[in-house]
């Protein structure tokens, strides 16, 4: 596998849950290696789904996926080795401390570093000592995530890490994650529904909704790309109310003024609605 | 060896309250077993001429055992309650250790973790089943052997170890049942993905494979079963069946014998006749009823096997619960 090549693809991807609920439906993705990628969408918009699909824990109804060029359901171990993930609610062992979660997960990966996620643990003056439950939420994330480190693997996916945390333990997350991923290199996913949060950390967005992939692009070419129009305009991506009521809309290429990120995520979900809603 | 012991002290610490229950009810068995032993040792050591069992020949207690008597029979009622009940201990710690294994980490999400941090979840599964092996194991064998040492307690004339007093309700089988029930435990827990659910199914089909396993145990048995009469010095054997072979040689069940509203008139010894008038003068005899039994000495091997097969049906299901856990949902 060369730099170029994606470190997460998936083609034509389709996940049917019972009852015929479509959770995901033609995802077609190439993720380069390297920098952090936002995943963003409303509540069931299939951003966990999508993550899990990845880490081999659903199985696509129809279409591939792959991990650095290999396929989840074919190949898990090999898949897994190339991985760390960070679930959407950070659930630790109710009988073990923060030590014993690293000494256990050197135990599942021999090639797990503690020393590196104890450091990591360190520096955020994390109780080793301290049982995972005893934790606060913001500090439970920040061990599942040292966790996710501690594999050094090339890909990390982060499943809505952020969702129960406060401004400032959210902040910190990101601090920890920006740095990490920088520092070594690797890639990360992260989905949330909070734009704000992940606008400084990412450089690419993808916007999710009903089940399909609405943008995908680099944060800064997104934001370069599109403009606010405060009236309707012949490319517009999808209109929405503004915070003062208004009714704006979101235009690829110029407008009246530059659309914030916020704006971009939002213009385009409103576009997945309504195309929804016309299927 | 450290990465054994290391993941022995983290597997505890997950299922520590648990355990240490476990623990705590199979120490308090065992004492108290321990206890009855002593008790009824205690009496059959300080009166060594007092056979409590009589023999045939026999047909009353030598003068100033009565007493001595009473006290052994009425130590020999409680102990008895407990042995003929104390084996579903077994059943009971297999479930309890076993359907946390899997279920729990699905239930509190903690599976997530595990699944993605190891690379083969069959691989977390055979090293959490490995512990939960030697927990049941460690907590049972102590009961397996406690309840063999009361039996002999119980039976002062019998060599237990060529006997089937008590047969199913001393010794290793307890462990294997532990073993099976661990496996139930497990895969139960493996599907469904919830500890109390599992608890309650898993106490059903701990029932009815206990009641498939000892059936087929019971027809493995019937086919090496020796025929034998019921005044012959039998011991103690396993009773596997009984039957009436006819003057002629044929044999046939008793359902078969007597099914068709035959009448016939029988003798100390089981000699079958026709009329009473020939039963009492012991002539021409029409059949004999016979028993069919596993004698005593073959006790160690039948009760190997029979642990074998309950143990191996509990190895089946753990294979099972790998092959649940490999591919489902980790919530």
């Amino acid at each position: 596998m060369s730099t170029t090549d994606p470190v997460l693809e998936t083609h034509d991807l389709a996940k049917r849950y019972r009852r015929n609920v479509w959770a995901l439906q033609g995802i077609d993705l190439e993720l380069p290696a390297g920098g952090i990628t936002a995943l963003v969408g409303p509540n069931a918009a299939g951003k966990s789904t999508l993550i899990k699909t990845w880490v081999g824990f659903e199985r696509p109804t129809r279409g591939s996926v792959r991990v650095a060029g290999i396929d989840p359901w074919k190949d898990r171990p090999a898949a897994l080795e190339q991985l760390g993930y960070v679930p959407q609610s950070p659930a630790l062992y109710d009988g073990l401390s923060v030590s014993d979660h690293l000494d256990l997960a050197r135990q599942l990966r021999p090639t797990f570093d503690r020393d590196y996620a104890r450091g990591r643990l360190a520096q955020l003056d994390i109780p080793a000592d301290r049982g995972g439950r005893d934790l606060s939420g913001g500090q439970q994330a920040q061990v599942a995530l040292a966790l996710a480190l501690g594999t050094r693997a090339p890909i990390l996916l982060l499943d809505e890490p952020l969702a129960s945390l406060d401004p400032l333990a959210r902040r910190e997350f990101l601090h920890v994650l920006t740095d990490a991923v920088r520092g070594d290199g690797a890639t990360a996913l992260l989905s949330s529904h909070i734009v704000t949060d992940v606008e400084q950390s990412c450089d690419r967005l993808i916007v999710l909704g009903v089940g399909r992939v609405l943008l995908h692009e680099t944060v800064a070419g997104a934001m370069a790309a599109h403009a606010i129009s405060t009236t309707t305009h012949p490319d517009a991506v999808a209109g929405f109310g503004a915070p003062d009521g208004s009714r704006i809309w979101l235009v690829r290429g110029t407008g009246e003024r530059p659309a914030t990120l916020d704006e971009v995520v939002l213009g385009y979900l409103a576009s997945g609605r309504s195309t929804a809603a016309a299927a | 060896m450290t990465g054994a012991l290391t993941w022995a002290r983290l597997s505890f610490a997950q299922q520590r309250w648990e355990i240490l229950l476990l623990g705590l009810g199979v120490v308090a068995a065992i004492a108290l077993m321990l206890w009855m032993t002593s008790q009824l040792l205690g009496i059959t050591a300080a009166y060594p001429e007092c056979n409590f069992f009589l023999t045939e020949d026999q047909v009353a207690l030598p003068a100033g055992c009565e007493l001595a008597s009473q006290s052994f029979f009425s130590s020999y009622s409680n102990a008895e309650i407990f042995l003929r009940n104390g084996w579903l201990l077994g059943f009971g710690v297999g479930l309890i250790v076993g359907i946390p294994l899997v279920a729990r980490d699905i239930e509190q999400g903690t599976a997530q973790l595990a699944w993605t941090l190891g690379r083969s979840r069959t691989r977390w599964l055979l090293r959490r089943i490995a512990f939960g092996v030697l927990v049941v194991v460690v907590l049972l064998a102590g009961l397996a052997v406690m309840t063999d040492l009361l039996g002999a307690a119980m039976q002062p004339n019998d060599d237990l170890s060529r006997s089937f007093h008590f047969e199913g309700n001393r010794g290793v089988i307890i462990v294997a049942r532990g073993i099976l029930a661990l496996g139930v435990g497990v895969l139960v827990g493996a599907i469904l993905g919830r500890q109390l659910p599992a608890l309650l199914l898993g106490l059903m089909v701990t029932g009815l494979l206990y009641a498939a396993v000892t059936f087929a145990i019971g027809r493995w048995n019937e086919t090496e079963a020796v025929e034998a009469w019921y005044d012959q010095d039998l011991g103690a054997p396993l009773f596997v069946g009984s039957g009436v072979r006819l003057a002629s040689g044929e044999r046939l069940s008793m359902v078969e014998f007597y099914g068709d509203g035959s009448e016939a008139f029988q003798s100390d010894d089981g000699h079958l006749y026709a009329t009473a008038a020939d039963a009492a003068a012991e002539r021409d005899p029409i059949g004999q009823e016979y028993i069919l039994v596993i004698p005593g000495e073959r006790y160690p091997e039948i009760m190997a096997r029979a642990s074998l097969v309950t143990a191996g049906a509990g190895v089946l299901l753990m294979i099972g619960a790998g092959l649940v856990t490999s591919r489902r949902r980790p919530n």
